[in-house]
């Protein structure tokens, strides 16, 4: 409702992700690779080329008390992966949590976390 | 209607109900769009009587330049449109493909399961946590994985997971499978942080011994043991 008027851009929650140590990328999300399939103009378009904002997902608290925000991510071996996916919540969280707070629209925010992948040291994106 | 045919039958009056006169479109139900021929008869009947298999015994059918024409132009059409149905507009193929490749990479990801953190929502596709708990069982001597798949374990963050594997059989069974649980386990809580509750492993096959490491080798025969 009024709570949820702005809307926290996946670029954002996306840069928090990727500071993260252990982060090697974002996995896109299935409508955005479809989407991005379907494109005449780029018919080879892979996950590899895609911004890494397709791997955000961002849609309002069914309560419409703020947002949730679902991040899919690739991390790099070597890396405990609940601890990665830890810190990339938290990363997350905070940050959505502070470009609201400037925006005027301090409201509550949920993250989930996914590990898709774990790349090998030498193959991270 | 049959009014300008010269071929028509002279017991045909001119007149608007031609067509339903015709024992050959009498019974026939036309559909929005049929045409009436020059001779009276339907356009979808002349057709229908053309594709038939079974040769025809109607003498109008047979004789009537008006069917025959109408016949020949459409199976003119006809041709043209298998040709054109048989023939992919291009990329439509490459798409079919692009999108089930996409489909099929988020199929192999596999269930997603609670890494074990009981307050944030944290979670591992089944496909990454598998191929590191199959690494963890072949670096045991004498086994090499086959499959494994994971489960989340009622409504906390266990998970259980269910190995097959081959294990070469120098050394008792149960030593190997015991060695590659713990080496699964160690695993799971080290690198991944999986709350592993139960272990399953299946042995499947047998490994064969393995060939002495020299042979077929590029390096320099260093001398044989």
């Amino acid at each position: 409702m009024a709570a949820t008027a702005t809307s926290p851009p996946p670029t954002v929650a996306a840069e928090a992700a990727l500071a993260v140590p252990g982060v090697a990328g974002l996995q896109p999300r299935l409508a955005r690779r479809l989407a991005a399939a379907a494109l005449p103009t780029r018919p080879e378009t892979t996950a590899g080329r895609m911004p890494p904002e397709a791997g955000v997902r961002t849609d309002p608290l069914p309560d419409g008390s703020g947002w949730h925000i679902e991040v899919r991510c690739v991390l790099v071996e070597g890396h405990r992966a609940v601890d990665a996916a830890r810190n990339v919540h938290n990363q997350v969280r905070a940050t959505v949590l502070s470009y609201l707070a400037a925006h005027g629209a301090p409201v509550a925010v949920t993250v989930t976390v996914t590990v898709t992948r774990i790349a090998a040291r030498d193959h991270t994106s | 209607m049959a009014l300008d045919d010269p071929h028509a039958q002279p017991s045909e009056p001119p007149g608007n109900d031609g067509p339903h006169d015709d024992p050959a479109t009498r019974d026939a139900a036309p559909f929005a769009g049929d045409q009436a021929l020059p001779c009276g008869r339907l356009l979808s009947k002349a057709w229908e009587q053309a594709q038939d298999a079974t040769p025809t015994t109607d003498p109008h059918a047979a004789s009537c330049p008006h069917c025959r024409e109408a016949v020949e132009g459409l199976a003119t059409l006809n041709a043209a449109t298998r040709a054109l149905r048989a023939k992919d507009p291009p990329g439509l193929q490459a798409l079919a493909r692009r999108v089930m490749d996409i489909v099929r990479a988020e199929v192999r990801l596999g269930r997603l399961l609670p890494l074990a953190d009981t307050v944030l929502d944290l979670r591992i596709a089944e496909s990454a946590a598998a191929k590191v708990l199959r690494r963890a069982a072949d670096a045991v001597p004498g086994a090499r994985a086959a499959t494994c798949r994971l489960a989340p374990e009622g409504e906390g963050t266990g998970v259980q997971v269910t190995m097959t594997l081959a294990a070469a059989l120098e050394r008792p069974l149960p030593d190997t499978v015991n060695q590659v649980r713990r080496s699964i386990i160690h695993a799971a809580e080290q690198a991944l942080g999986l709350a592993v509750t139960t272990v399953d492993i299946i042995v499947v096959d047998t490994l064969e011994p393995f060939p002495p490491p020299a042979t077929g080798s590029a390096a320099a025969p260093e001398g044989e043991a």
